[in-house]
């Protein structure tokens, strides 16, 4: 009780100063840095004076001004939905598919989970041999079918589809592993009970795998959202954010900036997606209750 | 495919792709006796990859064995990451003691104050040519020795330039344009031209037509003038002439656009491509060119009467400013680099690697003067145009690009995009 609640503050305190340090303090730094003008060449080093100044909110002013900002911002907003929405829709057809007895169905179900056993950056460099404009394999294949070579990553609108299927590839077996567990916990005699009743399959799936699957989709399409509205590495090892800067998500264009040597600018993308996600995260506890 | 058949196979591709340049290996130049003080180890990053580290590596082992007591340590970097990797370690104290640095870093770290000035430390500043000795210096000092100079040159297949009526490289955009739209057949990816949606290739396309992308003054202040009727005049001719009827319409896959022009030219499907000195060792192991003759090298063709350009590329190697502190360790470093980058050193480099010197003494050189290869790079560079030197000049392509290929893609006209890019330059430039 009172008399110990001291003893808990001295195990959480290596945690609580080790996070200081490498979590919260960067945070702070990053936040005082979006109120200034620090770039490399004033932020001051051993070698050179520190000449930057406080500018205020100027930064915030001009990111949410910047038109590649705004485009990059309504993209990855559309990136995020498309890819969460074709995770979730075909890893829960394969959920359903793979839940039933078929023969085979464990070679099938570990089959499905290579696309995300491969490290992500690894996959999005082998599409880009398919997606080559020159020489890739689906070109081969438009040949067959009389429409010229495409150009998958420089050609409206496929540098859009392309980075979308590359993920999509890449993260249904996620769903479907997280689906196929939430299926299994659907109590069986539910479905007995509708069958008696004379309910039809799509109905029995609509009122009984659907509800009973919302907890487990709740988590997991917030989870989704989260990774693929901060996925740097599909977007960079396939487009790069190409071509004119058209398929930038935000977090591509952070880093775009920061390489740049614009510290400052850099740090307010940062705070600009965090604050966007933890609001995100705030409201859809509240749309997406779980199941009373 | 039978076992041994396919062993061989190998083995002969392995083989070809050793660079054919390294034809009788020739001996490594001789270590100058120098009593050094320093005992301990000197860090030396190397941007180079595998088969020019491996060479650089035996011209260390030579120095550290005729110098007991002082180790080398020399690790291979990433050429991508290591401007950004240096900008994180200096600050920190962590750098390496010599960097090779490109020339479009060497300024922006000398204005930071990473670099060791050299000035009065080297005796030997005459040897160096003028344009790569440019891009180690700022407001009047100098902060690295010139390694490799290169720029972009023509490079053109011989049996297609005969199969297109000509037999020697295009010396105007407008002659490349007429012969290669006899041999090209664009469905067949068959082309005359290739060119990149990148920003450092479209460079030639306001040289050529007479303009220029920015001056520095003395001071070090920015005037842009990219954007200008030259400009225009150039990029437009590359969208209506060029694009379209012997090279690939835009937009092509901008993102791998290199690999494909240095495939496609391998392979003996495209008649000329612009690339740099060093892509030769590659070049020379595709099938097209496995008669080493059959790769003409050329300067890059004029757009209007006299015009032309090409970028001046290279590497220094630059000295990291704490080693200043320590005058032993820094007499090492020094006598180190006037060992690697020494007119013998430099030509052994040239004869093994292909790289050209920036010392006047190393063209010089018998086996040097008399290779053909490096005779014809000799003759690009002396059309190159030095790119102004600041320190920001490395920054300036990211937009470049950006605008140049929504000009491609159509969704800009040439006077919009070089607008655009002036206004980006000018806020990059703090003007």
């Amino acid at each position: 009780m009172r008399s110990r609640s001291w003893v808990a503050w001295v195990f959480m305190a290596p945690t609580l100063i080790a996070m200081a340090l490498i979590v919260f303090l960067p945070l702070v730094q990053a936040f005082v840095w979006t109120l200034t003008d620090i770039d490399r060449s004033n932020m001051g080093t051993r070698f050179k004076e520190a000449s930057w100044t406080f500018t205020g909110l100027d930064n915030y002013v001009t990111a949410l001004q910047d038109p590649d900002f705004q485009h990059a911002f309504v993209w990855t907003i559309v990136w995020t939905l498309v890819n969460v929405f074709f995770h979730f829709t075909l890893g829960l057809l394969l959920a359903v598919i793979l839940n039933q007895k078929l023969r085979g169905r464990t070679g099938f179900r570990l089959m499905l989970l290579v696309p995300w056993a491969i490290p992500i950056y690894i996959s999005a460099i082998g599409w880009s041999f398919i997606f080559n404009g020159e020489f890739g394999l689906l070109n081969n294949f438009t040949a067959l079918f009389g429409i010229g070579r495409i150009a998958w990553y420089s050609e409206f609108p496929w540098y859009y589809v392309a980075p979308i299927i590359v993920n999509v590839w890449a993260g249904v077996p996620f769903m479907m592993v997280a689906l196929l567990g939430g299926l299994q916990g659907i109590p069986q005699d539910q479905y007995e009970a509708a069958r008696v009743d004379g309910a039809s399959r799509w109905q029995s799936f609509w009122n009984i795998t659907i509800p009973g699957l919302r907890s487990v989709s709740t988590m997991v399409i917030l989870l989704g959202i989260i990774w693929t509205f901060n996925l740097f590495a599909v977007i960079f090892f396939t487009t790069r954010g190409g071509p004119a800067g058209k398929t930038n998500i935000l977090v591509t264009f952070a880093y775009q900036v920061f390489n740049e040597g614009e510290l400052a600018l850099a740090a307010t993308f940062g705070v600009i997606i965090f604050s966007i996600l933890i609001v995100f995260s705030l409201f859809y506890r509240r749309l997406a209750p779980e199941r009373a | 495919m039978p076992k041994a058949a396919a062993l061989t196979a190998a083995l002969l591709l392995t083989v070809g792709a050793v660079p054919a340049l390294a034809q009788d290996a020739p001996a490594l130049p001789e270590v100058a006796a120098s009593e050094l003080e320093y005992q301990g180890e000197i860090s030396f990053w190397n941007t180079m990859r595998d088969f020019e580290f491996a060479e650089v590596q035996k011209l260390i082992d030579a120095w550290t064995t005729a110098h007991p007591g002082i180790s080398v340590k020399h690790t291979a970097q990433s050429f991508d990451t290591a401007r950004a990797d240096y900008q994180n370690a200096a600050p920190a104290g962590t750098a390496p003691d010599i960097l090779r640095a490109d020339i479009g870093w060497t300024i922006g770290f000398a204005d930071d104050g990473y670099l060791l000035d050299l000035t009065d430390k080297v005796s030997d500043w005459d040897d160096y040519i003028g344009v790569p000795l440019a891009t180690a210096t700022w407001k009047g000092s100098t902060y690295g020795l010139p390694h490799v100079t290169d720029a972009l040159g023509l490079q053109c297949n011989k049996a297609l330039l005969a199969e297109a009526g000509l037999d020697a490289a295009p010396a105007t955009w407008q002659e490349l344009v007429d012969a290669g739209s006899t041999i090209a057949d664009l469905e067949a990816q068959k082309y005359g031209f290739y060119m990149r949606g990148d920003s450092y290739w479209a460079q030639p396309f306001t040289w050529a037509w007479g303009g220029k992308l920015y001056e520095v003054a003395e001071d070090g202040s920015v005037t842009v003038t990219i954007n200008s009727p030259e400009s225009i005049e150039g990029w437009n001719f590359l969208k209506d002439n060029i694009l379209g009827t012997v090279a690939p319409a835009a937009p092509w896959d901008y993102t791998n656009d290199y690999g494909n022009m240095t495939t496609g030219f391998k392979a003996g499907t495209i008649m000329c491509v612009m690339n740099g000195p060093w892509q030769v060792a590659d070049h020379l192991t595709g099938e097209a060119f496995a008669d080493p003759s059959n790769l003409i090298i050329a300067p890059i063709p004029e757009g209007t009467a006299g015009n032309t350009g090409s970028p001046v590329g290279g590497h220094n190697y630059v000295v990291y400013a704490l080693v200043g502190d320590d005058p032993a360790k820094e007499a090492a470093v020094l006598d180190l680099l006037s060992y690697i980058n020494g007119t013998d050193a430099q030509a052994y480099l040239a004869q093994t690697l292909g790289l050209l010197p920036t010392r006047n003494s190393a063209y010089a050189n018998e086996a040097v003067a008399a290779d053909p290869v490096i005779s014809a790079w000799g003759a690009v560079m002396q059309k190159a145009t030095n790119r102004a030197g600041h320190p920001k000049s490395s920054d300036m392509y990211a937009p470049y690009s950006q605008y140049y290929q929504a000009f491609l893609n159509g969704e800009m006209t040439a006077e919009e995009a070089l607008a655009a890019i002036e206004t980006e330059w000018n806020t990059l430039f703090g003007n």
